[in-house]
């Protein structure tokens, strides 16, 4: 089990380091199912005290939601606008692969050194969620369209989410609802609002909402 | 009064001496006659202006003024300080569609808040030597070193100047008055700008005496700014913007005599700082009258023509006879003539001037006396271009035919203040004595010699108002004579002007340019610049000829004085792109540089 979960945790980190390097929507898309299923299965794994009903509900709600349900949304949202590539990324994608890579690094290192309690699940969780985290991040500061900054968001938030996992035993399952779908919300919001950004400039660059201001 | 405030440092102490009673007086006459005006103004000028804050603003300044002058605590009078400046940007802002006003609001803004800044850091100066921002552990707490009193008297000088208007600080000044609705402007130039010689005077009488040559500098200062003011008012033609500078002109004229009195204090001589500072709180007094009367009639001129512009008045007198007959009151103490209020005030500072008992000062003293009569001179010729422009002749356009007289509700509180203006006038004794009594705050003289010399100064001022009535009774029976024997034979009027024209037009009137040209000559070239397209040849098509008279001070040496800063702001500049990603990524170094940082 533990070994499985090793795995898991590893393929969530090359996930996010392959939506860096991705030039298509539809496949950052992809990825990023790919990643909420194997978040959703991860509770599933590390659990000591086996299945309760409770994990098996979050874990169901985590893998239908990220898995299919957001990730409709954005394939909707991308259909709508008729956008299939990031075409100009403020940092050439080789460039963020190596930046992904250099954080990747940081987060081990800064894991190491985080004071945490001592009975972590397993090892990787903290420096993989915080390489998701700072991954993300990096995403939405380097890309330009609105679709790939949600994108970007939700690795981010699934970095807060491993990290959270990480820290609780038992996440009061209220919480974790509650958290899911906030995120579900968001990004139906986003969206919608990606749409009306593309109807009203023609182009879902951010850069655009810049003209809005003075 | 006291009450706990739960500010630090902080207590809700009001109290009135004679010197806040003065100050407390003028804005409650001031700020009664220019709500009651207002009320008339905003009503008459049907949509221009948005009435809700208009009221709100202009009653939030004039409470925080009387709160101001009350306030026995440092916090307490910087609160009311602060909100007073900013209900008046309020007002100023009022008409915020038009781009010039709302120049003049940001211009406005930033003065009053550098000032702001530089109170704050001069209290903090007082509240590290005293302990307590409490007025009176101030004035008992030990004497400043010799650096924090320099730098705590430039601190408050800047803040308070700025305020007030002091050369070269009174830059928002001839902005934002113009921009203000007109019961606006007489209550901020009537009472606000006078707010900072109150916290100056105030302030003087917490730090003690300074020494002679700031007291000098300080007359020096006033009487420069007095002569700046009023040879800028002389070339205006904006009539608000005239006024406006009148009252950097008075402002100048009152910080001079209060120079004097720190000159009298500096020197040991009671009864001169004495008289020093009653001629300042007596000329602000009259000042916050007859300003505020005159700010109240070019409202009622504005409400009426709806311009601002002196050249398209004219004929006035004959339209509206009252709001002229109270704007004449105005004129003629405005420009320190006798038998009205504005006289009494520099009166008193030209017989300090001139008491001549150091005579190693005398020349520097009678240079001011000359100075002051300078000012004076350049005053009547202002306020005759004023009333001479506006309200005589023949109208100059269409709007100023259509001209009727202002409500009532406008004219009554018009009315109030120019009997304010005749009664000091008549009789100087009640004000002397008040503001004898608040000057007594900040000299400290001895009761026998307060009450001395004020024995002496009010017998004085009493032959100066009983001249001024013999003045108004030899008017009166002049013209009573002219009327009987104009009786008999027959008249005929002409137009005013018309100087033997047969059928004058209107356009050969005088304009304000070419009547204030004789005096304001010697500017020519670098303070009036001038745009002419002379007639040329026989059958001149097309000539024009247009002068402007931009604030060396705001226009040519701030530009300068900032330039060197414009490239620290570029940077800063440089940051704010404006666009989400960079300010994630502002975000995220952040965060990475303080895990980092921390672990």
């Amino acid at each position: 089990m533990q070994a499985f979960s090793q795995i898991l945790l590893v393929l969530i980190a090359l996930f996010s380091f392959y939506a860096l390097g991705n030039s298509s929507l539809i496949g950052c898309i992809r990825i990023i199912a790919l990643q909420g299923m194997c978040l959703g299965i991860l509770p599933l794994l590390i659990d000591r005290q086996g299945f309760g009903i409770q994990i098996l509900l979050i874990a169901s709600g985590m893998f239908i939601l990220k898995g299919f349900l957001i990730p409709r949304v954005l394939s909707y949202a991308i259909r709508e606008v008729k956008i299939r590539r990031e075409m100009e990324p403020l940092i050439g994608y080789n460039s963020s692969l190596l930046i992904g890579a250099f954080l990747i690094g940081i987060s081990f290192l800064l894991a190491a050194r985080l004071p945490l309690p001592d009975n972590i699940r397993t090892s990787l969780l903290v420096p993989v969620s915080l390489s998701v985290l700072m991954m993300g991040m990096l995403m939405m500061i380097v890309r330009v369209k609105a679709v790939t900054q949600v994108i970007g968001y939700l690795m981010f938030e699934n970095g807060i989410y491993l990290f959270g996992l990480a820290i609780s035993y038992q996440a009061p399952w209220l919480i974790e609802m509650g958290v899911l779908l906030d995120v579900f919300v968001a990004v139906f919001v986003m969206g919608i609002v990606i749409n009306h950004i593309a109807r009203a400039f023609d182009s879902i660059n951010t850069e655009n909402l810049t003209n809005l201001g003075d | 009064m006291i009450y706990p405030w739960s500010l630090p440092g902080a207590v809700f102490h009001l109290g009135i001496d004679s010197l806040s009673a003065a100050f407390l007086f003028l804005v409650l006459v001031v700020g009664f006659c220019a709500g009651i005006y207002g009320e008339g103004y905003l009503s008459a000028s049907s949509n221009h202006i948005a009435k809700a804050p208009a009221r709100f603003f202009f009653a939030a300044l004039i409470v925080s003024m009387a709160f101001l002058v009350c306030a026995r605590n440092a916090v307490l009078f910087l609160v009311c300080w602060e909100i007073m400046a900013l209900s008046a940007f309020g007002l100023v802002s009022l008409e915020h569609q038009k781009e010039d006003v709302r120049k003049a609001g940001k211009l406005y803004l930033l003065c009053t808040h550098t000032g702001s800044l530089c109170l704050l850091t001069g209290f903090a100066f007082l509240w590290k030597n005293a302990g307590s921002f409490e007025f009176g552990a101030l004035l008992a707490a030990k004497p400043l070193s010799m650096f924090e009193r320099v730098s705590v008297f430039w601190l408050f000088l800047i803040g308070f100047g700025m305020k007030a208007g002091f050369w070269p600080l009174h830059i928002w000044l001839q902005e934002a008055h113009p921009a203000a609705p007109s019961h606006a402007s007489a209550a901020m130039s009537g009472i606000m700008i006078e707010m900072g010689l109150y916290g100056l005077l105030r302030f003087f009488s917490i730090l003690g005496p300074v020494s002679i040559s700031t007291s000098v500098f300080l007359m020096v200062l006033g009487l420069f700014t007095a002569l700046f003011g009023i040879a800028f008012a002389a070339m205006q033609r904006d009539f608000k913007r005239l006024l406006a500078y009148s009252s950097i002109e008075n402002i100048g004229i009152i910080l001079a005599a209060a120079g004097l009195g720190c000159y009298g204090l500096a020197r040991g001589d009671f009864s001169l700082s004495l008289l020093g500072f009653s001629a300042a709180i007596l000329h602000t007094l009259n000042h916050g009258f007859f300003k505020s009367l005159m700010f109240l009639s070019a409202g009622a001129v504005y409400l009426a023509t709806g311009t601002r512009d002196i050249e398209s008045c004219g004929g006035l007198q004959k339209i509206m006879p009252r709001v002229a007959a109270l704007t004449a009151v105005g004129s003629l103490a405005i420009c320190g003539l006798p038998p009205l209020n504005g006289f009494t005030g520099e009166w008193l500072l030209y017989c300090g001037f001139l008491q001549m008992d150091y005579r190693r000062e005398i020349i520097f003293f009678s240079l001011a006396a000359a100075m002051l009569s300078l000012i004076g001179g350049f005053a009547v010729i202002t306020f005759t271009k004023f009333y001479g422009l506006i309200f005589l002749g023949k109208p100059h356009s269409k709007s100023a035919q259509k001209a009727k007289e202002p409500s009532s509700l406008m004219l009554i509180p018009m009315g109030i203040l120019a009997a304010l203006c005749l009664l000091i006038g008549l009789f100087p004794g009640w004000a002397l004595k008040a503001a004898f009594f608040a000057a007594s705050n900040i000299s400290h003289p001895t009761p026998l010699l307060f009450s001395a010399d004020l024995q002496k100064w009010s017998a004085l001022l009493d032959l100066v108002g009983l001249m001024g009535a013999l003045l108004w009774i030899l008017i009166a029976i002049f013209w009573a004579i002219k009327k009987t024997s104009l009786k008999k034979r027959p008249t005929e009027a002409g137009a005013t002007w018309a100087c033997g024209f047969t059928s004058p037009t209107p356009r050969m009137q005088y304009t304000g340019s070419s009547y204030s040209m004789p005096a304001t000559r010697t500017f020519d070239g670098f303070l009036i610049q001038k745009e002419s397209r002379a007639p040329n040849g026989y059958w001149p098509k097309s000539s024009s000829f247009h002068s402007r008279v931009p604030d060396p001070a705001l226009e040519t040496w701030l530009p300068k004085l900032l330039s060197p800063f414009e490239g620290l702001i570029a940077w800063p500049k440089k940051i704010q792109r404006g666009k989400l990603q960079f300010y994630l990524l502002y975000a995220a170094a952040f965060l990475i540089a303080i895990l980092i940082w921390k672990l």
